[in-house]
This record gives C-alpha cells, structure tokens and sequence, in this order.
C-alpha cells in the first residue's frame, strides 16, 4: 500500500514537471543548485573560518596566513586534527576557485588568444564568487 | 635542445592600470645595497603588509593553470601543513659542527635531496620586513626529469616542474623532521614561504647564478628545484663554489637567442649595489604566464645538458691557467 502510495506520487511529481515548460524546470534546478552551492560555501566558511575569493587571492591575505592558521608546533593529536579539518576546507575552496573562475579565465584567454584580440585583467582583484 | 615552437610573445591579457615597473621593484640600476621586495609570487602578505604590485597577475597565472600543475600544487598545499613542527624534549650535543653537517648532508641525500649545501641565513635571503628565527640554511636541490622538461614551455614541463617543487617540499619536511627529532628547532622553507632561496643556494656552495638567473650546477646544470631547511642546530657552513659558469656565459648566447620575450640581458646588471646576471622581470613575467612557467632557458642552457656541466667546468677552469 505504502509502496504503490509512493509510486503513484513519483509518477504524480514526473508528469507535472513534463508538462511544466523548460525554461520553467532549468530556472528551479539553477536556484535549488545555487542554494546547495550557498550551503556548502557557508559550512566550510564556518569550519575554516574565512573565505577565499579572487579578492583574498590577490591581496594574499588568505594565502598570507597560511603559517599562522596551519603550522602547528606544539599540539595535541586534536588541535592537529582540527587543524587538519580547516585546512581541507581550505583546499576545497581553492579548488572551488580554480574550477569556477579559472574556468571562466581560461576560455576568455583562448578565445581572446584565438581572436588577436585582449582582455583586462585588473577585475580579478574585485571580482567575488 | 632547442624549444618546440615556442608560442609568440604576444598577449591575450593586459594590465589596464599598470602596476610599478617590476625591474624597479627589484632594483634594477641601484647602487646602494637593501633587501629584496616581494613583486610577483608570494605567499602572502598579512595584515598591515604592504600589497604586492603584480599580485593580479599572480593569481591570473595560478586560475588559469592546467589541471596537472594545479594538481601539484593542491598536493603542496595539504603536505605544506608539516614544514614546523614539535621539537624532541632531549637535545643531541653538538660537539664538532663539521661532524654534524657531514651527517646532516649524508640524511638529506638519504631522504632524496640530490644537491645539499649549508649556509648561513644572511640579509640577501629574506625579503624586506621578513625575519626568522633561525641561524642556519640547508639548502636541498631536487633535479627534475629530464626527458619532461625538454617538453618546455607546455603544460607537460610545468607539470614536471610542480611535481619537483612537490618532492622538494617533502624532502624539507622529513629533514626539518628529522632534525627536531634530535633536538634541535627546524622548519622547512620550501615551495610556498617567502624566502629568497637562490643568494642561500650560492652562499652554500651549490652552484654559481648563470645569465638566465637560475643556480647552475656542475651536476645537473639549472635542471633542479631548491628547497631549504631553516635550524639553530650548530653547523659547519659551506664556502660557495667557482665552477666557471661566467666564462661560458659571458660568451655564450644560447639563451638569449631563444628567450622569446627578450628577456635575457647579454651583460651582467648594476642591481640593489650589486653586479649580476638579471632577467628583465617585465619581459619575462608576461611570457611565464602566458606559458604556464616557461622554463625555456633552463633548458637550453648547455650546462643542463646530462653529463656536461662536470667537464664544462673542467674546461673553462683549466683555460684560466693556460
């Protein structure tokens, strides 16, 4: 009963957003992605304690402090796992940077390169993903 | 070696404010002698620091980065976590620091250096503003693969190139290690810490500065990366060494021809009171973004050549007394 219950409301659920239009289902899909994005980015904001944005890179405040957040010469095995925890953090964020913007940096550089044509690059030290 | 069509010098990206001349950062035609000042890579700089002049062109040159390298560099960041660490309770005495430096050096090749030398850590290896608590430098080169690095300047070499500066770091970290665990401090300052590493690697006797403005070796030419190791534990420091690398580069042209930006002086420059081999930074920086780290004079360079260097110095050493 259960089971044929939850089917039902599948089959319900999947012939509604067939009939809804395109447009209509990539705009929710984009807002329920830029929520877990907006998630995500806040959890490892807590655990590490900042952010990393082009902004930070530029000025290298974050980078700057790399030896003041993650050296640890005196520790216990817990400060060094906590330590362990914000740094992976850290490192995602890094990545994070480098796949969305470096992405967007990369295909501007092509195409420009492609084109004989350039681009800017100043905005890096203002830009905030 | 010769590069394989190296891409032209001509840029997609572009400063629309200019930042300062990075040639007068580094002070280039200065007569009085001071401190270096961080201009392009760094590590960073804490608050209350003065800002980096080509810091946008760093982090341009970091996101723009192909998957390989930036892999590397990922892995650095995590294992750069252990460059400091807790010293043994229990210090090993140091009676004869001759003795000692010898053992340090015969770990450091056990660990996976492939060049070691000590020095002491002098005004010409820290940036303006930067201290360290530390008396000594070992200084560690790591030779990189040949047969990648002849792939310059694509992402291959860059890769390899990363990869080294990796192993450099590990190697620092088990030093550093090892050395605490005797007793005495120390810290790895390798890939990412804002030290100069190339005056350290010349005052501990690993080589002489070439006119590409890399550490030439008699044993693996400019083909190495540098690392260090930073202690207080007492050492016998090494003297630095005349292997005749400005006979030949006085003479030789192989890099200066195949430097597409023309970033090769022919001379030695007049910079910070101090007469030396200097690569136009202005020149040069635009192209190492553009090519993902370039690494085209290192490469050409004769004295990189496998099984050269030894009987190049041989030569130019005994056409001094001829």
């Amino acid at each position: 009963m259960g089971s044929s219950a939850f089917r039902c409301s599948r089959l319900r659920r999947s012939a509604a957003v067939e009939s809804r239009p395109d447009q209509v289902w990539r705009a929710e899909r984009a807002h329920r992605l830029r929520g877990s994005v907006v998630a995500i980015k806040a959890v490892m904001r807590r655990i590490s304690r900042f952010s990393v944005s082009s902004r930070d890179w530029v000025a290298n405040s974050s980078m700057g402090t790399y030896g003041e957040k993650f050296y640890l010469h005196e520790a216990n095995w817990l400060q060094r796992l906590w330590r362990d925890l914000r740094l992976l953090a850290y490192i995602a964020q890094i990545i994070w940077l480098w796949s969305v913007l470096g992405r967007r940096l990369r295909r501007l550089n092509h195409t420009h390169t492609a084109r004989g044509t350039t681009f800017p690059i100043d905005f890096l030290g203002d830009e905030e993903l | 070696m010769r590069p394989h069509n190296p891409p032209p010098a001509v840029y997609a990206f572009e400063y629309e404010r200019a930042p300062v001349s990075g040639n007068a950062i580094n002070g280039l035609d200065e007569q009085t002698k001071r401190r270096a000042q961080q201009v392009f890579h760094s590590s960073g700089r804490g608050p209350g620091r003065e800002p980096i002049a080509w810091a946008v062109l760093d982090a341009f040159f970091n996101l723009i980065s192909a998957p390989g390298p930036f892999w590397q560099v990922v892995r650095t960041l995590w294992q750069r976590r252990l460059y400091a660490g807790s010293v043994a309770p229990d210090r090993i005495p140091v009676e004869d620091p001759r003795v000692v430096a010898q053992q340090i050096k015969a770990k450091a090749l056990e660990i996976g250096a492939d060049l070691v030398g000590i020095s002491k850590i002098g005004e010409d290896a820290l940036y303006k503003g930067e201290s360290v608590p530390y008396k000594y430098a070992i200084s560690l080169g790591t030779a990189m693969d040949r047969d990648e690095m002849l792939h310059v300047p694509q992402i291959r070499a860059a890769t390899e190139v990363m990869r080294m500066y990796r192993i450099g770091s590990r190697n620092a970290i088990r030093l550093a290690a090892y050395i605490r665990s005797l007793g005495w401090p120390a810290q790895a300052y390798a890939d990412g810490e804002d030290v100069l590493q190339i005056p350290m690697a010349l005052q501990a006797g690993l080589g002489q500065l070439g006119k590409h403005g890399s550490v030439i070796s008699k044993e693996y030419g400019s083909n190495f990366r540098l690392a260090a190791v930073f202690t207080d534990m007492p050492l016998a420091c090494d003297e630095p060494a005349d292997i005749g690398v400005d006979d030949v580069c006085l003479t030789c042209q192989r890099c200066v021809l195949d430097c597409p930006p023309d970033a090769i002086f022919q001379e030695k420059q007049m910079v910070r009171g101090e007469v030396k081999w200097y690569v136009d930074f202005d020149k040069c920086i635009p192209y190492f973004t553009k090519t993902a780290g370039c690494g085209i004079c290192i490469e050409v360079c004769p004295w990189s050549e496998p099984g050269r260097g030894q009987w190049l110095s041989e030569k130019m050493l005994a056409k001094r007394y001829i």
